[in-house]
């Protein structure tokens, strides 16, 4: 700009006299140079138009997406920064966001049920790759904005802590890969057979679940200590109870907040504690066992004793050496998790005692769908059967009680002999006997019978037999369609609200005198099989039969059954006596051979002579 | 009297109550001398003759007895179950005729042109008919006297002397002694009890019988009026129906997985793969179908002329193993296990009729007369039904006592035979129009095991029973058509090897159309009801054909007109065509052409020069060259 502005002597420079080429104070050296300064700015602008006119002659639609592309990228930056610096663009920019959400949402474009998509649809795999990339990106528009309705609307619990989202998903699919194991284990064959190779794939599967179970804890640690550092550690309150409660808190999960009122009563929480039957096993919550409010009652399946006071996890390891070194590892962490908690138990041994319905399956396990249909996870149920050495059979004898918090927030208020028997179940808290077949059992057998080989009585068959007719009668009557599709709804088809024109008054009725005849109605078909109760008569018109018919009444006759007589009356050899057929088959003009057969001609024309019999 | 379109009721009207007025009329005329001879002078006119036929036929009827009446009055409507339907046809169509709406559909030129007809036509017509009508009275007449003389042969039923008797007790053994020779032939028993048991099926002449071992599948072909064995073939196999196709040539068998044709020699003819699993086989001799259901309820009619598959209907009724066929209109009738009974033509995918037979109970046999009038069905609640076929009625019925009726069969003359338990009892014809008491006759087959199948020979007094210990023949005297129509083709037991390939090449000619297959047997050719519904309904048929003939063959562009007028006249074309193309010709002419214009230029320029234009315009044309 500053080459072209010079006339009005806007130049800011010191010397813009001398510079002016009007007082010729110029030198020429100094006057080339700008000349070719001028020169290569113009030679610059002129490219540059030139260039900008060949980039808008280029069609190529890749070309043109691409440069959309990167300009609509450009420009939300741009419109980003603005908005952080200034909070009126801001929301103005939400605004307009808004305001293209509603438009999306009111045109329905996402929705596929536009002429267009549909048809796109309905051909399939034959629409060229634009179409498609077209209905795809509605499609996803339309799925954008689904998942913004349900943002706004759907359960923002589970969004909310994606942290023991993510953990929990761990353990799923942990827990996955350990039933995967007991599965493949039946179903191994051929070369998987051998022995070795068994080795291989469980040394492979061992330290694959080894280093899942070192992330899950990893992670759950950091929550833990995250959990830890956010909460304060003031908050301390007297005596056992108080310290069981902070000891509890500090190992609280993020999702867990309602776990407080839980576990002062004293329940065996564990959030997922898992028990294969490779003994291995895995504590990935945390175990709080309040000793205090479990009612010491002699009879109770599974007996607790204050005075024993005390049994620490590590004993597991002494029960069972030869376990795998994963296991190991596993109670090893247990172990000092729990050291950690200082989590004391109390159990002794109820000898012979047990839940009877537990009893004939004690390692039944039972799998039953979360409340919440997302997550699928494990129960189990065991028998207590703790060793009178004090010694906890991990595996068989510690019930575990592995649930959503909140479901043991729902459980809360359920009797605490469904936690004695740790049955906790997970939908309403009481493990109802389902006994569905008290009923059947209870018929005779010859009820049984009746009602397996039951024959239908004859109303029933009469009744299914005049339903048939029925869709049959209404299947041909024409007249019945016609009046329903004859149907319409007053007030559709003109126009309503605001502005619209004023409804045309209902036409008045014409006198009697000058009103034209009524329609006749169509009445009701009359059927063949009217007034016949056990026969259905077809009145359908059968096309093929209906080729040998005649529609209308050919030539000479006037009526239907004038052409009928006519035409009645075999006239065949196969039904008529020889001399019959003759006289019936005889030629309308007889004449003898020899004789001259006279031209046509109006006045030659004579009555034909009778006939002779 | 001869006023038109009421004369033939006139007729048939004078045949129901000849009583009053023919007689008189009768005297009149042998005042003219002119009854008692069968010769009519030529009269004035034709109308006159006609007259006077008129009156000698209305008299012949009226001297006639009741019998011949009605014999005269099956010849003029074909026989009974025609009559029945061109009367209600009739009704129907008068009603249609009346109805002021038909006029209404037309528009007002086809209204006058229909006036006109009605008008002018009406007269001639109305003669043409009536001359038509007394014709076939006459030839009604004729037929009668001819079959008074042609019927030589008599059928009788047993009667009794005595109150106190009673026909059925009559023992086959006791019966025997009373028939000649030829008749007490056919009494017999044959043990069969290796492949047993046993189905038998006759030809339309009886002259041959079909036996089959239903389990092992031993097929013998029986001529049985020698009682000599043709042929005789196992087919290791389950076989659970055979039936004649048009002749005794060739039958079909309904063998395990297929159906079979076999020939007389026991070869197999064709394997028919597309009917698998059937349990009963109808073959309608007038239109080469056979039809077959089985296992899967499918209903299919299979040509046997042209082998091709006419149609194939679902049920959906489950399998089904009760078929009969009705003589008079070729329809099929079904027997399912819900108890009811459906009729079927190949033209209908649906059925033509349904009705609820035996409530609860499968329909386990079923026979139709030959006239087409009733229907007999047993069902498993052990009661035969007797239906009037003409009103889809239930007529009566009749309680089987020792096993549930698992077969049944009606003979030529409309004996009722039914097959229960190991019992078979027959009934007199009269049982199927009214309920009569005691049946005609019974036989029990004695520790022979129950009844597999009952088939009457037609034209003979015999009943075959095929059962679980063989087969049974035993004679049933009345139940078979004692005169034979040795014209109609494969009726004739007698006939000889050329006769029966005349047959069968004059059947084949005559050979009906699947299609033609209807409850009203004459509806052919006929002028469609017009009502209200049939007319939409029609509308709507021919819409869909048409869309669907466009929709298979596709729309087609209109093609573009030649138009021959204008630019695209022929020689407008050529010479377009050749315009750039420069030839010598072309080169000569446009040298001309340059050359002549030239001149002209010249000429002008001369013209204009003024003097030297006057000049060569005096100039005479030799010297003209010289002025330039």
């Amino acid at each position: 700009e500053a080459m072209f502005g010079n006339e009005d002597g806007e130049f800011d420079d010191d010397d813009d006299n001398d510079d002016d080429l009007g007082r010729n104070k110029l030198s020429e050296e100094e006057y080339r140079k700008r000349l070719g300064q001028l020169k290569k700015m113009r030679a610059l602008m002129f490219y540059e138009e030139q260039k900008r006119h060949h980039i808008n002659k280029i069609k190529s639609k890749k070309y043109r997406k691409i440069r959309k592309k990167q300009k609509l990228r450009s420009k939300e930056e741009e419109e980003k920064e603005a908005a952080e610096n200034d909070e009126e663009v801001a929301r103005e920019l939400e605004e307009k966001a808004e305001m293209e959400r509603m438009k999306e949402r009111m045109s329905l474009k996402h929705r596929n049920t536009s002429k267009w998509a549909k048809r796109v649809l309905r051909r399939g795999g034959n629409v060229d790759a634009e179409t498609r990339k077209a209905l795809s990106e509605q499609i996803r528009i339309g799925d954008e904005l689904k998942k913004k309705m349900e943002g706004q609307f759907g359960n923002s619990d589970d969004d909310d802590d994606g942290e023991t989202d993510l953990l929990s998903q761990a353990r799923n699919i942990l827990a996955d890969t350990e039933n995967d194991d007991r599965t493949q284990k039946d179903k191994d064959t051929g070369i998987f057979k051998l022995a070795f190779m068994k080795k291989g794939i469980e040394a492979q599967r061992q330290r694959a679940k080894e280093e899942a179970r070192e992330l899950l804890r990893e992670l759950e640690a950091n929550e833990s200590e995250e959990e830890s550092d956010t909460k304060s550690n003031g908050e301390e309150g007297g005596g056992e109870e108080a310290a069981s409660k902070a000891s509890s808190k500090k190992k609280k999960t993020a999702s867990a907040k309602e776990m407080k009122g839980v576990l002062d009563d004293g329940k065996l929480v564990a959030s997922s504690l898992k028990f294969g039957k490779s003994n291995s096993v895995q504590v990935s919550g945390n175990i709080d066992i309040g000793i205090k409010e479990i009612p010491n009652e002699s009879q109770s399946d599974f007996q607790v004793e204050k005075d024993t006071n005390t049994i620490s996890l590590t004993t597991v390891d002494t029960t069972d050496r030869e376990e795998s070194p994963s296991v190991r590892s596993t109670t090893n962490s247990t172990k000092t998790k729990i050291a950690a908690k200082k989590v004391a138990a109390t159990a002794t041994t109820a000898e012979g005692e047990s839940n009877p319905w537990l009893m004939p399956d004690p390692n039944q396990k039972e799998k039953t769908e979360n409340s919440d249909g997302s997550k699928k996870k494990k129960k189990q149920k065991s028998c207590p059967s703790v060793s009178k050495q004090g010694i906890v059979n991990v595996a068989d004898a510690v019930n575990v009680i592995s649930g959503n918090d909140e479901d043991n927030k729902n459980n809360n208020g359920t009797s605490e002999e469904d936690e004695k028997n740790f049955s906790v179940n997970k939908d309403g808290g009481k493990v109802v006997d389902p006994n569905p077949n008290t009923k059947i059992a209870s018929l005779s057998q010859e009820e049984l019978v009746r009602k397996a080989f039951a024959t239908p009585s004859e109303k029933d068959i009469e009744d299914e037999f005049s339903k048939e007719k029925e869709a049959m009668k209404n299947r041909d009557d024409h007249s019945q369609k016609q009046k329903e599709s004859s149907k319409f709804v007053s007030g559709w088809g003109s126009w309503a609200g605001e502005g619209a024109p004023v409804a045309r008054p209902p036409k008045k009725k014409l006198p009697k005198k000058l009103a034209p005849p009524e329609k006749k109605k169509t009445e009701k078909r009359k059927r063949k099989d009217d007034g016949k109760k056990n026969v259905i008569i077809n009145a359908k018109r059968v096309k093929k039969t209906a080729k040998f018919q005649l529609q209308n009444i050919p030539h000479p006759f006037s009526s239907r059954e004038q052409y009928e007589r006519a035409m009645s009356g075999a006239i065949g050899k196969e039904w008529n006596v020889t001399s019959a057929v003759k006289n019936m088959t005889r030629s309308e003009v007889l004449t003898k051979a020899g004789k001259m057969i006279k031209p046509i001609n109006k006045k030659a024309k004579m009555k034909r002579a009778p006939a002779k019999f | 009297n001869i006023g038109g379109s009421t004369c033939t009721k006139n007729i048939t009207h004078t045949i129901q109550s000849h009583s009053t007025k023919s007689k008189m009329s009768s005297a009149k005329r042998d005042q003219d001398n002119i009854g008692g001879t069968n010769f009519i002078a030529r009269g004035a006119s034709g109308s006159e003759s006609l007259k006077q036929r008129q009156n000698l036929l209305e008299t012949k009827v009226a001297k006639a007895t009741n019998e011949e009446k009605e014999l005269i009055q099956n010849y003029l409507h074909n026989g009974p179950s025609s009559s029945h339907y061109n009367k209600k046809r009739r009704k129907v169509l008068r009603e249609d005729d009346k109805d002021p709406r038909s006029m209404d559909k037309l528009t007002s030129h086809q209204q006058r042109a229909l006036q006109k007809r009605k008008r002018l036509g009406d007269r001639s017509v109305k003669a043409d008919i009536n001359r038509q009508e007394t014709k076939r009275l006459e030839a009604a007449i004729a037929a009668a006297d001819a079959e008074v003389v042609l019927h030589t042969e008599q059928s009788g039923f047993i009667e009794v002397e005595t109150e106190m008797e009673r026909t059925y007790k009559l023992r086959q053994n006791e019966l025997k002694n009373h028939l000649d020779e030829q008749t007490a032939r056919h009494i017999y028993d044959l043990k069969l009890d290796t492949y047993s048991p046993y189905g038998c099926n006759y030809d339309r002449s009886g002259r041959c019988g079909l036996l089959y071992g239903k389990n092992g599948g031993h097929i013998a072909l029986m001529d049985m009026h020698t009682a000599s064995l043709k042929t005789e073939f196992f087919l290791n196999e389950r076989v659970r129906d055979a039936t004649f196709l048009h002749n005794t040539t060739l039958f079909a068998v309904a063998q395990k997985k297929h159906a079979y044709i076999y020939d007389d020699s026991g070869v197999e003819i064709h394997r028919m793969t597309e009917h698998q699993d059937i349990f009963q086989m109808q073959f309608l001799p007038h239109h080469w179908l056979l039809s077959t259901i089985g296992r899967t309820g499918y209903l299919k009619y299979h040509d046997t002329s042209t082998g091709e598959l006419v149609s194939t209907h679902r049920t959906k009724m489950g399998p089904c193993s009760v078929m009969a066929q009705n003589k008079s209109n070729a329809v099929i009738h079904c027997g399912h296990t819900n108890g009811t009974v459906t009729l079927w033509s190949p033209a209908n995918s649906e059925y033509l009729v349904k009705m609820l037979c035996h409530k609860g109970a499968p329909v386990q046999s079923m026979a139709i007369d030959k006239s087409g009038f009733y229907m007999a069905t047993g069902g498993a609640d052990s009661q035969i039904k007797i239906w009037d076929l003409r009103m889809f009625k239930e007529s009566h019925a009749y309680y089987c006592k020792g096993g549930a009726p698992c077969s049944i069969d009606i003979s030529q003359r409309g004996v009722l035979g039914i097959g229960h338990g190991s019992k078979t009892t027959f009934w007199s014809p009269e049982a199927l129009k009214v309920k009569v008491r005691d049946p005609y006759m019974g036989h029990s087959l004695l520790g022979n095991g129950p009844v597999e199948t009952l088939r009457f020979r037609p034209f003979e007094d015999v009943c075959g029973i095929g059962h679980a210990k063989g087969f049974s023949s035993i004679v049933i005297p009345g139940s078979g058509e004692p005169n034979l129509d040795s014209m109609e083709y494969n009726l004739n037991p007698y006939q000889d090897s050329k006769q029966r390939r005349e047959g069968e090449v004059r059947s084949l000619l005559d050979k009906l159309r699947p299609e033609m297959i209807a409850l009203d047997p004459d509806v052919i050719g006929t002028v469609e009801e017009s009502s209200h519904h049939n007319r939409v309904e029609r509308q709507r048929q021919i819409e869909e054909e048409a869309n669907e003939k466009k929709l298979k063959e596709g729309e087609k562009k209109p093609k573009e007109k030649k138009r021959m007028r204008g630019r695209n006249k022929i020689q407008k074309k050529l010479n377009r065509k050749n315009r750039n193309i420069i030839d010598e010709n072309k080169l000569k002419l446009q040298e001309i052409l340059d050359k002549q214009k030239a001149d002209d230029l010249a000429k002008k320029n001369a013209k204009k020069s003024g003097e030297g234009a006057t000049q060569l315009n005096t100039a005479p044309t030799a010297l003209k060259r010289f002025f330039k």
